[in-house]
C-alpha cells in the first residue's frame, strides 16, 4: 500500500524541485542585494567553480540513494583517484592515459562496493564505511614522502583553470556530464530500474529486473563521478594530499537530500542535485562575501538547511493536499 | 498554486533578511570595536600594547613623521585564514592585534581585518574559495596557514596576486620547499625541523643522559608532522643510546593523543619519553600516564612528556607538573612579524625576505614565566586599528 | 490481527538473525584474542582489556542511543556534537563554581532538549532525520565556538567530578560502571517495555503503527531525547576524563556509533536493532586499534588494516549465516 502510494507520487509529481529552485533563487536575489561583489563576473564563475566538485560527487550520490543504499566511499575514492592520475603524469606519462586510470580507478572501487553489497549482502553503510578506511589508507600510503605534485603540465592543469566561452572548464564538464545523466536517469532503462529498485526491492526482484547489475552498475557510476571530481580537483590544486576530498561525502549527501533525494531510496532529482550544490556553494561564497563572524558560520548554514528543507516540504505538502 | 511560491519566495527573503540583520549584530564581533568601545574599553589594551612600554620597534622621529604623511588615513584591508579555529592560531591573531594597533597609533594607518577558517582542518579547497572570494572583494593582503601544502596553494596564490591582493603565509614548514617555488610574497614562520622537533629530540637526549626509550605520537599526516619529525629523528640519532619504541598517530587532538599513548604504554610501560608532536596530543598522553599509574617526571626520575605550541594550558601544565616541556613555535611574534612585513612592504615599498623565521624556545618549569608573559600580553590586547 | 501475527512471526525470525550475527561477532573477537595473544605479550591482560573497554565507552553510549533512532529508521548525526554540548555545559558550570549535582543536571538537560528539538524537527517539520540533525551538528558545532571563543573550557576539575571519569570502585573503572548500568536499563527498555516494542514496530511498519494507534510523533521525539540524553553522559563522563572540553570534542563520534551499532547487527532501515551487538561492535572497534599499536603498526597501514578488518568481521557473520542455511 505505502509503495504504491510512493510510486504514484512519482509520477504525479512532476515539479519536484519547484520548492527547492525557488529557495535558490530568493538566496540568489538576497546575495545580489545584499553584497556590491555577489555579481562580479569574477565571481559567478567562482561560485560555479567552487559548487562543481561537490555536484559532480552529489550526482553519484544521487543515483546510490535513490536506488536505496549510501556511498561514504567517495570522499577516499575522490583524493585517490587524483592521485592516481597525478602520479602517472608526474612520472612521465600521458595525460590521456592519466585520466583514464584515475577514472579507472574510481570505477573499480566503486565496482568492488558493488559487489561487496550484493553478493556478500553487507549493508552499504558498513561496506563503503569500510571502503572509505581502506581507499583512504592507500591514498595515505602513496603520499608517505609528501603530497603528489610534479604533474602540474599545462594541458592538464587547463581543466580546472581554463575557461570556454566565459565559463570555467570544470563547469562545462559538469554540463555535459549533466545532460549525460539526466538522459540515463529518465530515459533508459537502467535510470527506471534505479527508481523501481529504490521504492521496491522485491517487487522491482520479482518482475524480472536483475537488481544485483543494477546495484553494482550505480555504485561503479559513483566511484566513477567521485574519480571525475576527484581529476579536476587535482587539476585546480596541482596537488594531492593524503587528506583530499574527505568529508565530501556527507557535502555530497546534503546536496543530493536538500535537492528533493529521498535517504531511504525510491526518489531522486539530478536538477535536485544541482540546485543542492549551488545551494551549499551560495551559502559559502556568501558568507564569505558578507564577512560573516568565523563562530557564527556553521550555526547560520545548520540554521540555512532546516529553512531551505523545511520550505521545501511544506510547499510539497500544500500540494499533495490541494 | 503559484501564488503560493510566491508567498513561498517573500518568506524566504523575510527571513534572510531577519537573518541579516542579526548577522549584522554578530558580523560586529569580529569587526573593529567600534568608536565608542574602542576608546572607552580599548583603551588600556592599547595602553598596555604601545607607548611607554618601550615596545616601539622605531624611534626616529622624523623618519616617523614621513611615514605618517605616506600612509595616514589609509584603510587596508586584511584577510586571515587558519586551518581551524584553534587556542593556537587565536594566540596568532592577537599577536596580529598587536601590531595593527602600534601601527594605527604611531603612523595613523586603519586596518579592516577578517577572519575565516574552514570547519575541517584539511579542508584545503575550502580555505581556496575563501581566498578567492577576498580576491573578488578587492583585499590588499591575506594572511595564509593551511594543511595544503605550497604546490596544492600556489594556483590560487598566483591567482589572488593577478587580481591584486598580496598573498603572506604564516606557520607553514617552508624549510620543506625551494623558497623559489613558492609563489606567495613571504612567509612568516619558523623551522618546524631545526627550531622545534630537533629542540625537543635534543631536550630528550640531555634529560636521560643520552639513554632511554622514546614514544612519539605524531599528528595527521601533513607538511608539519614531516618537518617536526625529521628534526626530531635527527636529533635522536646523534645519541644511539635513544630508541624509538613506538608511534602512533593521535590526530592533534587529545582524545585520540590519549588512546594511542595508553595503547602504547601497554606494551611499553617502561618507556622514559614521550614527544606528543602538539600539546593537546601530549596532554592527552599526560593523563594516560596518569591513568594508568605511572609516575611523570618530577626532576629526576618518571616519564617525561613534552608538547609544542605555546598554549596557556600548556603553560599552566607545566607549572603543575603535568607536561613536562613544550616548544612555544613563537605564535605572537608570528602574528606582529606578518602584520609588519605586510606594512613594510606593501605600504612603504621595502623589500623583504621570502622566509622571516621568528625565534622559538623550549619551555619547562625553569622558564615558563618568560613565554607565558608574552602570551598573556598579546590575549590581552583589544582590536583599536581603526 | 493477521498483521500481527505477521510482525510477530517476523520479529522471530529477525531475534535469530541477530543471535547469528552475535556469533559471527563473537566468532570474531576469540579469533582476534587467540592471534593477539600470540603476537602481543601484552595484549591479553586484565589491565589491557579494561583499558580497551574504557577507551570504548563513549562509543558504547553514543551507539546505545543510536541503536534506538536506527532501529526507528533514523539516523542521528548530532551525537558528537550533543556530547560536546553537554560536556562543555557541564564543565562550563563548574569552572564558575556551581555545585557539581546542577552542573550535571543541567549538561543532561542540553543533550535532552538537543535530542527532543531534532525529534520536533523531524515529526513536526516533515525533514528527513538525515537532513535534521546533520543542521543540528552544524549548529551545534557553531555554539560551540562561538561560546569557548575557540578556547578549550577547563579549570573545572574538582574531586567530586573526577571520580566520574577517572574514578574506579573495587578496581572497576567509574565509565566503565556508567556503560554497563546504561546497558542493563536499556536492554530491560528495549526489551521489555511498551516504549521499546512501539520502536521496533514503528521500525518494521510506519504505516501499520500509525494505524495500531501508536502516537508515532512522540514515540520519535523520545528516541531522539533518548539518543541525546545518552550523548550527554558520554559527554559529561568524556569531559571529566579528558579535564578539558575543546570545541570540536567528539567529532566525528557519530560515524564510529553507526558503525558499532551496524557491526552489532542493527540494520539501518530500521526494524531490528541488538544492544549486546553494540557493545560488541564498539569493543571491537577500539580492539582494533588497540591491537594495531601493539604491535606498533606503522599508522600508515593502520587506516586500511581497520577498513579490512571491519568487512573481515561482517563477513563472518554472512559465512556463518550461509552455514545455517546449507
Amino acid at each position: 500500500m505505502i509503495k504504491k502510494h510512493i510510486i504514484e507520487k512519482n509520477t504525479v509529481k512532476k515539479f519536484d524541485e519547484l520548492g527547492i529552485l525557488i529557495v535558490m533563487i530568493a538566496l540568489f536575489i538576497f546575495l545580489s542585494i545584499a553584497s556590491p561583489f555577489f555579481l562580479k563576473i569574477e565571481n559567478i564563475q567562482n561560485l560555479l567553480l567552487q559548487s562543481v566538485f561537490v555536484m559532480l560527487v552529489g550526482f553519484g550520490m544521487m543515483f546510490v540513494l535513490t536506488i536505496g543504499g549510501i556511498d561514504l566511499s567517495v570522499g577516499s575514492i575522490l583524493g585517490y583517484s587524483g592521485a592516481v592520475t597525478g602520479m602517472i603524469i608526474a612520472s612521465g606519462g600521458n595525460i590521456f592515459l592519466g585520466i583514464l586510470a584515475g577514472l579507472g580507478t574510481g570505477a573499480a572501487f566503486g565496482l568492488a562496493n558493488g559487489l561487496l553489497i550484493t553478493k556478500l549482502k553487507i549493508a552499504p553503510f558498513l561496506v563503503t564505511f569500510a571502503m572509505q578506511s581502506v581507499v583512504r589508507g592507500i591514498l595515505l600510503l602513496s603520499t608517505t614522502n609528501g603530497a603528489v605534485s610534479g604533474f602540474a603540465a599545462e594541458e592538464f592543469t587547463y581543466l580546472a583553470q581554463g575557461y570556454f566561452l566565459g565559463l570555467p572548464i570544470p563547469v562545462v564538464i559538469t554540463v555535459i556530464v549533466f545532460v549525460i545523466l539526466l538522459f540515463l536517469f529518465k530515459f533508459t532503462s537502467f535510470g527506471r530500474n534505479v527508481t523501481a529498485i529504490g521504492s521496491n526491492r522485491e517487487a522491482s526482484f520479482l518482475s524480472g529486473v536483475s537488481c544485483d547489475k543494477i546495484t553494482i552498475g550505480v555504485y561503479m557510476l559513483s566511484g566513477l563521478l567521485a574519480a571525475l571530481s576527484g581529476i579536476l580537483l587535482a587539476a585546480r590544486l596541482t596537488a594531492v594530499q593524503s587528506e583530499m576530498g574527505s568529508g565530501y561525502e556527507m557535502d555530497a549527501i546534503a546536496a543530493a537530500v536538500i535537492g528533493g533525494t529521498s535517504m531511504a531510496g525510491g526518489k531522486g532529482s539530478i536538477i535536485g542535485a544541482i540546485i543542492g550544490a549551488v545551494i551549499l556553494g551560495m551559502i559559502s561564497n556568501g558568507l564569505d562575501l558578507l564577512s560573516v563572524n568565523q563562530f557564527y558560520r556553521q550555526i547560520i548554514v545548520g540554521a540555512i538547511i532546516i529553512i531551505a528543507v523545511a520550505l521545501e516540504r511544506f510547499t510539497s505538502l500544500k500540494k499533495e493536499r490541494v | 498554486m503559484k501564488k503560493r511560491y510566491f508567498k513561498v519566495l517573500g518568506l524566504t527573503l523575510a527571513v534572510l533578511l531577519a537573518v541579516t540583520a542579526v548577522l549584522a549584530g554578530c558580523g560586529n564581533v569580529d569587526q573593529p570595536v567600534s568608536d565608542g568601545g574602542g576608546t572607552s574599553d580599548g583603551g588600556d589594551g592599547t595602553a598596555a600594547v604601545s607607548s611607554a612600554a618601550g615596545t616601539w620597534q622605531w624611534g626616529d622621529p622624523a623618519w616617523e613623521a614621513a611615514v605618517r604623511e605616506q600612509v595616514e588615513g589609509k584603510t587596508f584591508k586584511i584577510g586571515f585564514t587558519p586551518p581551524a579555529a584553534s587556542e593556537f592560531y587565536d594566540i596568532i591573531m592577537h599577536g596580529a592585534y598587536t601590531m595593527m594597533n602600534e601601527l594605527h597609533d604611531r603612523f595613523g594607518v586603519n586596518f579592516e581585518f577578517e577572519f575565516v577558517a574552514p570547519s575541517e582542518h584539511d579542508a584545503v579547497e575550502s580555505q581556496v574559495a575563501t581566498i578567492e572570494n577576498w580576491a573578488t572583494k578587492e583585499f590588499d593582503a591575506v594572511l595564509v596557514c593551511t594543511a595544503g601544502d605550497f604546490d596544492s596553494m600556489n594556483a590560487v596564490y598566483e591567482k589572488a596576486t593577478a587580481a591584486g591582493t598580496a598573498v603572506y603565509l604564516f606557520n607553514m614548514p617552508a624549510e620543506l620547499w625551494d623558497t623559489d617555488t613558492i609563489k606567495a610574497t613571504s612567509v612568516i614562520s619558523y623551522d618546524n625541523a631545526r627550531q622545534s622537533g630537533y629542540l625537543v629530540g635534543q631536550y630528550a637526549a640531555e634529560k636521560l643522559n643520552g639513554e632511554g626509550k622514546v614514544l612519539f605520537i605524531s599528528g595527521n599526516d601533513g607538511h608539519w608532522t614531516t618537518s617536526r619529525r625529521e628534526g626530531f629523528m635527527e636529533a635522536v640519532a646523534e645519541y644511539p643510546g635513544l630508541e624509538i619504541v613506538g608511534e602512533q598517530r593521535g590526530e592533534y587532538v587529545r582524545d585520540e593523543g590519549m588512546a594511542a599513548a595508553e595503547n602504547l604504554l601497554q606494551a611499553n610501560p617502561d618507556v622514559d619519553f614521550i614527544y606528543g608532536e602538539n600539546e593537546e596530543m601530549a596532554q592527552g598522553a599526560v593523563q594516560a600516564v596518569e591513568a594508568m599509574g605511572l609516575k611523570l617526571w618530577d626532576g629526576n626520575e618518571g616519564i617525561i612528556v613534552v608538547g609544542a605550541d605555546g598554549l596557556k594550558s600548556g603553560f599552566e601544565q607545566i607549572r603543575n607538573g603535568g607536561l613536562t616541556a613544550t616548544v612555544d613555535v613563537g605564535s605572537v611574534d608570528q602574528g606582529r612579524e606578518a602584520i609588519k612585513a605586510i606594512f613594510m612592504h606593501e605600504l612603504l615599498g621595502y623589500s623583504i625576505d621570502k622566509v622571516i623565521n621568528v625565534p622559538t624556545i623550549l619551555v619547562d618549569s625553569e622558564n615558563v614565566a618568560v613565554p607565558e608573559a608574552y602570551v598573556d600580553w598579546a590575549l590581552s590586547a583589544q582590536e583599536a586599528y581603526n | 490481527m493477521k498483521l500481527n501475527a505477521a510482525t510477530e512471526l517476523g520479529t522471530g525470525k529477525i531475534k535469530k538473525k541477530i543471535d547469528r550475527q552475535l556469533i559471527g561477532l563473537l566468532i570474531f573477537v576469540a579469533a582476534m584474542m587467540v592471534v593477539m595473544t600470540c603476537l602481543s605479550e601484552s595484549f591479553l591482560t586484565v589491565s589491557n582489556l579494561t583499558n580497551v573497554f574504557r577507551q570504548s565507552v563513549f562509543i558504547m553510549l553514543l551507539g546505545f542511543g543510536m541503536t534506538f533512532v536506527l532501529t526507528t529508521g533514523g539516523i542521528d548525526l548530532s551525537v558528537g556534537v550533543m556530547l560536546a554540548l553537554s560536556g562543555g555545559m557541564t564543565g562550563w558550570l563548574l569552572s564558575m563554581n556551581v555545585n557539581i549535582v546542577p552542573a550535571i543536571a543541567a549538561g543532561l538537560l542540553i543533550g535532552v532538549l538537543v535530542g527532543a528539538g531534532n525529534g520536533l524537527m523531524i515529526t513536526k517539520l516533515h525533514i528527513t532525520p538525515f537532513i535534521a540533525t546533520l543542521a543540528t551538528m552544524s549548529i551545534g558545532r557553531g555554539v560551540m565556538y562561538v561560546w569557548t571563543n575557540s578556547i578549550p573550557f577547563r579549570n573545572y576539575m574538582v574531586g567530586g567530578f573526577r571520580f566520574i571519569g577517572q574514578g574506579d570502585i573495587l578496581g572497576l573503572q567509574f565509565p566503565i560502571i556508567i556503560a554497563i548500568v546504561a546497558f542493563i536499563i536499556l536492554q530491560f527498555v528495549y526489551r521489555c517495555t511498551p516504549f521499546g516494542r512501539h520502536v521496533t514496530a514503528y521500525g518494521s511498519n510506519e504505516e501499520a503503527a500509525k494505524v495500531s494507534g501508536i502516537h508515532t510523533d512522540k514515540l520519535l521525539i523520545k528516541v531522539y531525547a533518548l539518543s541525546g540524553l545518552m550523548a550527554a553522559i558520554a559527554g559529561i563522563t568524556l569531559a571529566s576524563r579528558l579535564e578539558t572540553v575543546h570545541p570540536e570534542m567528539g567529532k566525528g563520534y557519530e560515524l564510529d556509533a553507526i558503525a558499532a551499532a551496524i557491526i552489532g547487527g542493527t540494520s539501518l532501515s530500521g526494524g531490528k536493532g541488538s544492544l549486546v551487538g553494540t557493545v560488541l561492535g564498539a569493543f571491537i572497534i577500539y580492539l582494533i586499534s588497540n591491537a594495531l599499536n601493539l604491535l606498533n603498526i606503522d599508522p600508515d597501514w593502520e587506516t586500511i588494516v581497520k577498513g579490512i578488518i571491519i568487512l573481515i568481521v561482517v563477513g563472518v557473520e554472512f559465512l556463518s549465516h550461509r552455514g545455517k542455511k546449507e
